[in-house]
């Protein structure tokens, strides 16, 4: 005999009905995929945390989902709105303790930008890693947010508002400056190494 | 390569590093803490976007009423309509404040 998996609309339904354990079949399906969001926008010993915020304010809001929509893509969007949730609060903490944002003025190498045969080593995989944590780090939140979901996660425009919590222009306009500064800031960076013995 | 075209290369690389951001385990325990935390709040059962609508609804109602009310007591009272009308005025520019009167009374 065949057996057909419950959809999660119809573990939804049961979870709205009361029945709170079969959430967990919901964890289990979808705790790798959220583990994946989150792992690429917060620092990694914050990882566990942020994942088991997305969760619990997914079942919060549960009543606000639409079986329309697929549950996956609805939880994305609670798992990366957690994750602006967790920068935004940081900031706010920063402000407060009068630290700087962006810590060590030490430019990292750039050796990323030539080309290389061997790119997808995991050497050039961790130097890029570093530009882009350098860079973000001299980028105000908002720009790094906006960059984050649409030019490296690729949302299209209107997800990313939702995400947001902002309007599609307000996204589009965002979206355009803080890329702007990314490029004058590995722009910068490429001079800089240009100059380098 | 000129300046344009490296930082277009830099971009893709970045981008690359982002996606292959190194995975993070599902710690032990992890999914049991989770529903830990969810039983918790089950008792308080799910929030209801369309309930908390209500509420602001009702809120905001109550409120125009309460300020329609003093402002018509006012009247009533046969005081000076211009001390009135200049309440009026005031409340009209400053919405933060009518708020607060309504909340005083």
């Amino acid at each position: 005999m065949q057996h057909e998996e419950v959809t999660d609309e119809a573990i939804v339904q049961r979870v709205q009905a009361g029945d709170t354990g079969a959430f967990e079949t919901l964890i289990s399906r979808h705790r790798e995929s959220v583990f994946r969001i989150v792992e690429r926008h917060v620092p990694r010993d914050r990882v566990a945390e942020i994942a088991h915020e997305a969760f619990v304010s997914a079942y919060l809001s549960l009543r606000s989902f639409r079986p329309t929509h697929p549950f996956e893509h609805w939880l994305a969007r609670i798992a990366r709105r957690c994750c602006c949730d967790f920068w935004r609060e940081r900031g706010r903490e920063r402000d407060l303790q009068g630290e700087p944002r962006a810590a060590g003025d030490e430019r990292p190498r750039t050796a990323a930008l030539e080309i290389d045969p061997r790119a997808g080593s995991e050497a050039k995989q961790r130097e890029a890693r570093e530009i882009l944590e350098w860079a973000f780090a001299r980028l105000p939140l908002d720009d790094r947010l906006v960059l984050a979901l649409v030019y490296f996660e690729e949302l299209s425009v209107k997800e990313c508002a939702q995400v947001l919590d902002w309007g599609e222009s307000k996204v589009k306009v965002r979206a355009h400056r803080a890329r702007e500064r990314l490029r004058r800031l590995l722009a910068s960076l490429a001079a800089e190494d240009g100059k380098r013995p | 390569m000129n300046e344009r075209s490296q930082s277009d290369d830099l971009e893709a690389r970045l981008k690359e590093a982002w996606r292959q951001a190194p995975r993070a385990a599902v710690p032990a325990g992890w999914q049991a803490g989770v529903m830990r935390a969810i039983r918790a709040r089950a008792g308080a059962g799910l929030a209801d976007p369309r309930l908390h609508a209500l509420h602001r609804t009702i809120f905001r109602g109550v409120a125009a009423a309460a300020a329609m009310a003093l402002i018509a007591a006012g009247f009533a009272l046969r005081g000076d309509a211009s001390a009135e009308t200049e309440l009026l005025r005031l409340l009209a520019l400053d919405p933060q404040a009518l708020l607060e009167l309504v909340l005083v009374f």
